[in-house]
């Protein structure tokens, strides 16, 4: 069914849920439109977010029960789901900063030491 | 990641995916239209912007794959899909589905049945402790190999006490009798056993305990419903005290309801440790035993061989040609139903055989008829993986329909059998059938590998070729090529030929049948009450004690005639001991006065049947008397002896002369007595109406008095002879509580009598029937396929001028040439398998012209038949719409 994917810059495993999550806790409910455009800004444009990619995170987080979508218009009068941070994501969202910063120094440390 | 939470959303998504799935389109469609808005705002054309929208955001499709993927298990969420589709498909295909359905549940649902009894009567140990080391031992001829299942009491007292074969042995004799209970008599099965019985069955008493050898004449074991039936409950039983021959014997065991050997007993009586007849002609003793531990049947044949040696010296006369051996008991038990038992799961094997062809058939049919379909889904972008997975899911859903009727159909067929055939056919072991999982799970397992099998063959071959090849073959609509086309007609024709083996084979059941009960009997059946009794005589044969006891018992039954005579509407009345088709039969060697020397070895004497029966027996039989005079009152036990004999044993033993006033003797009871001949009868059919008529010595009842306190009375009747039953009770509980009775009506004894073939013939037809009818829907299928093929080429030719005829014509020939070739397979198959059953057909010869002429002649057109509906339709198809198919 699905046929291979070109090959892009990928973000690692598990970090993309973390950059979503932080983007809704920061800038409040989002559609997905919204996120594809933030995250291209915060990135600088340095890569465009798959919605291949994105969706199945956004259904991934969702039913963790992370966040909530719901329909709404935006501001060009245009039905949108948007979606929410909960509780749940607020929490999860501290415990997996900590954990990616705790990964990150010890790559740096790493990566340090061995040059 | 894999929150549990999640899982179960996953799991909910793939069974109910209708909710999400909108919700995505909607969601996918506004990040679309803000797309599109952003474009605009950058200046681009509305066309523009959407394109540039489409192209922005990747592939629609895709994304909603990946979300599909996400939110539920793929695998899981195709197939719920193919389900769905599966059942839509088969809901617009309901013949087909049905077709499959029902053939495969058939298949199913009567192989498990069948082979369930049969396991449970035929495969199946016996259900005691050690049960392969309980066997029996047969007396067996040296110079013919013919066995008798009974042993003389002499030489059962030589094989018991050799060493080293046996850890228990023991004789048993008997049948019904009378038992009488202080206030009331029943007929029960009763057997005089050795008192080491139990010990071969190693069985544990429900209540009390087995027989020890002290025992002996005093004591007696009945079974749990016995005990219940007549003392409320099994310990109740314990120290009760039963009659039988007015002997009183204690009761001290009750035996759980699987003990119920030999054929459902229910009075165990402890007999003397030796037989009492000890003579080395009269075979009167079954045997069981239990084999030493370690012995195995070969040894203890080998050390039995060399005993029937010593004894053939000892005693030429009765020994010489004699030897003996064991058996299994399970083999002797089962050996009168189990080739009949085969027969019956052979015809079923059959079926199923034909329902897996006609299943094939008919997915390789439905199948091959959708390959364009298939074509179109795999240009479309189908997977192989998709392709295959649907027409497995289809397979699946018809596989697990017919799998579940075919359980119900199983269930109901086994109750069916055990009922029908707990009441007409003697199987033995009736107790230890239970519908059998395995054999459930084996013929689901195979119809279902037949069904998927085939459904998805043509799937693959088809997902395999090239799509555009399959979308170019517009004419032939379909890559099938001839290889296909001749598997189907290979079907076709095996299912022809085993449906039209099984019909022959079930015409000659058939005409067997029918042959037997318009067989003229000998005696007439209608209107005749028949009643069972039986008085208590006590006193020996053997010892000639007790005469006295059996000679009153004659009067007493003399008495009861006469009483029952003045009933109103009862016509005739008499008694017999060994009434044509009941439950008696005695025979042996005679000697001629003049001729033969009553002694000796007794198998070069001639052989007859023996009976004892009352006065006006034959009268109230209409048994014609041919010469000579019935017995009349005056023949008694102090009278001089006399006999009637019939037309065949005039035959045999006077040729063309006169026999009246010659005189015979026989070893019923007086073996030192002549008796004279005063009569000749004609003959009957004795033991049923498959029996031949054969030689037949009658004989006083009030003459052989220690053969006559059980008697069958005969009453013929005005009115339906079962009316009078309560009137007869009563009539002979006045006369004595202790005379105990069982009535039936010669009809129904006749009935019984002949109940194995009926059940055979009954069944082997249904079978036939079953396999005809699958070969119908077979034939059909395979015409309709090829017809819905060749529609434009049917139209063409109508566009062109043929006839509707012409073209039916065309069809039917192709449905001729099969049923050609299958019937003339069938016809092989049904000769070659005529010497099976040929042991089982009376009077009609087992390659009988008029039965295969019969049977083909209603079923080759039948099987044609099926061919003219798709005929037709392809005739009746309009030129305009056949060639627009093109």
């Amino acid at each position: 069914m699905a046929s291979k994917e070109p090959h892009r810059v990928e973000l690692l495993q598990g970090t993309l849920d973390l950059i979503v999550l932080r983007a809704l806790s920061t800038m409040g409910p989002q559609h997905a439109y919204a996120l594809t455009e933030r995250l291209a800004q915060v990135a600088d444009h340095s890569f465009t977010l798959n919605q291949g990619t994105l969706y199945p995170a956004l259904v991934r987080l969702e039913q963790k029960g992370w966040i909530k979508g719901t329909w709404d218009k935006t501001e060009s009068n245009r039905d949108a789901k948007f979606y929410a941070i909960t509780k749940a994501g607020l929490k999860a969202l501290e415990q997996q900063t900590a954990r990616w910063r705790r990964l990150a120094s010890l790559v740096d440390k790493l990566l340090l030491n061995e040059s | 990641m894999g929150s549990p939470a999640r899982f179960v959303r996953r799991l909910i998504n793939a069974v109910r995916p209708r909710r999400v799935e909108p919700d995505l389109a909607r969601e996918v469609a506004a990040h679309l239209a803000l797309l599109e808005d952003d474009f605009q705002r950058r200046g681009l054309t509305p066309d523009e912007a959407r394109l540039a929208a489409r192209r922005a955001f990747g592939g629609v499709e895709l994304t909603k794959d990946r979300h599909r993927d996400a939110r539920s298990f793929v695998w899981l969420d195709d197939a719920r899909r193919d389900l769905l589709y599966a059942f839509r498909t088969l809901r617009r295909a309901p013949g087909f589905a049905i077709a499959i359905v029902l053939t495969l549940a058939v298949g199913i649902g009567a192989n498990t049945a069948l082979f369930s009894v049969l396991d449970g009567v035929v495969l199946k140990p016996l259900a005691y402790p050690d049960a392969d080391r309980i066997v029996t031992v047969l007396n067996r001829w040296t110079d013919t190999g013919v066995t008798i299942p009974r042993l003389t009491g002499a030489d059962e007292m030589d094989v018991s006490a050799s060493p080293g074969i046996f850890e228990a042995f023991a004789y048993y004799n008997g049948g019904e009798m009378g038992v009488q209970l202080g206030d009331h008599a029943e007929f029960a099965s009763t057997r005089l056993v050795h008192p080491d019985f139990f010990r071969v069955f190693g069985v544990m008493p429900a209540a009390g305990r087995i027989f020890t050898r002290e025992d002996a004449q005093r004591a007696a074991v009945v079974g749990a419903e016995f005990a219940r039936r007549n003392f409320g409950t099994e310990r109740g039983a314990i120290g009760r005290t039963v009659f039988v021959e007015d002997r009183a014997y204690d009761v001290v065991g009750v035996m759980p309801a699987l003990m119920r050997f030999p054929s459902n007993t229910e009075v165990w009586l402890a007999d003397a440790l030796d037989p009492s007849n000890r003579n080395r002609s009269g075979h009167n003793y079954r045997v069981v035993a239990k084999l030493a531990p370690g012995k195995s049947i070969e040894s203890a044949n080998a050390q039995l061989a060399a005993l029937a040696t010593q004894l053939g010296r000892a005693f030429p006369d009765t020994n010489g040609r004699k030897s003996f051996l064991v058996t299994p008991l399970r083999d002797s038990l089962v050996s009168n139903v189990r080739s009949m038992l085969f027969i019956i799961m052979a015809a079923v094997g059959l079926v199923l055989l034909i329902a897996c062809a006609n299943v094939a058939n008919l997915m390789l049919a439905h199948a091959a008829g959708r390959s364009r379909e298939v074509a179109v889904r795999a240009a479309l972008g189908a997977t192989r993986r998709h392709i295959v997975g649907q027409l497995f899911a289809e397979s699946l859903v018809l596989a697990l329909a017919a799998g579940a009727s075919g359980l119900l159909l199983a269930r109901t067929l086994t109750d069916t059998l055990l009922n029908v055939g707990s009441r007409y056919v003697p199987l033995p072991r009736l107790d230890d059938v239970h519908m059998d999982w395995r054999v459930l799970l084996f013929t689901a397992a195979a119809s279902v590998i037949t069904a998927v099998g085939f459904g998805l063959m043509p799937a693959l071959q088809l997902s395999r070729a090239n799509a555009g090849d399959a979308l170019n073959q517009n004419g032939a609509r379909g890559s099938v090529g001839a290889g296909s086309s001749r598997m189907r007609n290979g079907l076709v024709i095996v299912q022809i030929a085993l449906s039209y083996m099984l019909a022959i084979n079930a015409g000659l059941f058939l005409r067997s049948f029918v042959t037997l009960t318009e067989t003229p009997l000998g005696f007439r059946t209608e209107s005749i009450l028949v009643a069972y009794a039986h008085v208590p005589a006590r006193g020996s044969i053997f010892d000639g004690k007790g005469v006295e006891n059996y000679v009153r018992v004659g009067q007493r039954f003399d008495d009861l005639f006469s009483r029952l005579r003045a009933l109103r509407g009862v016509t005739a009345v008499s008694g017999a001991m060994g009434l044509p088709t009941g439950q008696y039969d005695s025979d042996g060697s005679y000697a001629v006065e003049g001729k033969h020397v009553f002694g000796g070895d007794f198998r070069r004497l001639p052989q007859a049947g023996f009976r004892l029966s009352a006065p006006r027996y034959f009268a109230t039989m209409g048994i014609p008397l041919v010469r000579g005079r019935e017995f009349n009152d005056g023949d008694l036990y102090d009278r001089p002896y006399v006999a009637i004999i019939s037309e065949s044993l005039a035959r045999q033993s006077f040729g063309s002369d006169d026999p009246i006033g010659h005189r015979l003797m026989c070893g019923l009871d007086q073996p030192d007595k002549w008796m004279t001949i005063v009569g000749v009868v004609g003959d009957v059919r004795q033991a049923s109406p498959a029996s031949r008529p054969g030689p037949e010595l009658y004989m006083p009842l009030r003459q052989h008095p220690y053969a006559a306190n059980e008697v069958q009375i005969v009453m013929r009747t005005s009115l339906p002879p079962e009316s009078f039953i309560g009137a007869v009770e009563q009539t002979v509980r006045a006369v004595s509580p202790d005379i105990a009775l069982k009535f039936t009506t010669m009809e129904a004894s006749v009935g019984d009598s002949i109940a194995a073939p009926r059940f055979r013939m009954t069944l082997v037809t249904t079978f036939a029937a079953i396999a005809l009818l699958l070969a119908v829907a077979g034939m059909y299928a395979v015409m309709s396929y090829v017809t819905s093929q060749r529609t434009s080429e049917f139209g063409l030719r109508a566009a062109l001028g043929a006839a509707a005829s012409d073209l039916v014509r065309l069809v039917l020939r192709d449905a001729v040439w099969l049923v050609v070739i299958g019937s003339g397979a069938g016809i092989g198959l049904a000769v070659a398998t005529s010497r099976i059953v040929a042991t089982m057909l009376f009077e009609v010869a087992p390659v009988d012209a008029w039965t295969y002429s019969a049977v083909l002649a209603v079923a080759i057109p039948l099987v044609i038949l099926a061919a003219v509906m798709p005929a037709l339709r392809a005739a009746r198809v309009d030129p305009m719409i056949a060639l627009r198919c093109e």
